[in-house]
């Protein structure tokens, strides 16, 4: 077990080898600086706690992002979590909105346009479309934003993502299922070529 | 169009137990008969199709999105870095 002054050591070097890029991210994530500053500062904290279980043949850097993709979970769980009312009507807006989609019996009404962007592979490394995308993930509820967070942002399994949420198996696809209806329609109306 | 989606929903699915059904598709949770059936639908409803392929793209899109690295690089204040030092010394000892 390493001792106080090495691990005090290690983390300082860590610190200022890392913290502007875990920042940075943070940043990027929340879009506050006050919340990716209380991110990368509870990631070094819960390094120097963890760091007996650091295995020193992986990267420093990918463990600390590891550990700040979890405070950054959390932080949208914490988020979901204090739905109020409002955010529970909005949630109740999406899922009328998603349910409009579709006819009484459940098949797809033709929409005024069709834009054809399935094909286009290229469009993942197309800066436009990855800022639609962020807007539209961003406009969706939080509870739906920490599913599809946890989904994409973390290799947890489906089971412990629903055991964080605490929501069934079914209603997390229902989310995910959902959230994604509304990230095709959003794409479909904001991606003009 | 409407016809057939009428008839494709009653011996498959409808169009949006599908576009559930591709979340489950892709996590291998489909049954044999439940395949059968989703892959009968999208032979036939062009729509479903698309948004078959609309949703992978729109999962490997976020896979990105979560692993890309912003572009403009944004630096914490020195002040901010200096009291979290402080705190990771005070922590240890």
């Amino acid at each position: 077990m390493p001792d106080v002054s090495e691990t005090n050591k290690t983390m300082e070097n860590w610190f200022n080898l890392y913290s502007d890029a875990l920042f940075g991210w943070a940043y990027h994530k929340t879009s506050s600086k006050e919340v990716a500053e209380d991110l990368v500062q509870e990631t070094f904290l819960s390094a120097v706690k963890g760091f007996k279980n650091f295995k020193h043949n992986s990267q420093p850097k990918t463990w600390l992002f590891a550990i700040l993709n979890n405070k950054l979970i959390d932080h949208y769980r914490k988020k979901a979590k204090s739905a109020t009312k409002a955010n529970k009507g909005a949630e109740l807006k999406f899922i009328n909105q998603t349910n409009s989609f579709f006819d009484s019996h459940d098949n797809w009404l033709p929409s005024a346009k069709e834009v054809a962007w399935e094909e286009e592979v290229h469009l993942l490394d197309d800066e436009e479309f990855k800022g639609i995308m962020e807007n539209c993930v961003g406009n969706l509820p939080d509870k739906w934003q920490l599913a599809i967070v946890s989904k994409y942002l973390s290799d947890k399994s489906a089971d412990q993502i629903c055991q964080e949420m605490k929501v069934t198996q079914s209603n997390y696809w229902q989310i995910v299922h959902r959230a994604k209806l509304m990230l095709k329609k959003c794409i479909d109306s904001n991606w003009i070529r | 169009m409407y016809i057939i989606r009428r008839i494709l929903g009653s011996v498959t699915f409808s169009c949006k137990r599908i576009t559930e059904m591709v979340e489950l598709e892709e996590t291998a949770k489909l049954s044999f008969t439940e395949r059968l059936k989703y892959r009968t639908h999208l032979a036939f409803c062009k729509t479903c199709r698309s948004y078959e392929k609309q949703s992978a793209l729109i999962g490997r899109a976020l896979s990105r999105l979560m692993s890309s690295t912003p572009k403009d690089s944004v630096s914490m204040d020195d002040t901010a870095k200096k009291k979290i030092l402080d705190k990771i010394k005070r922590n240890e000892n």
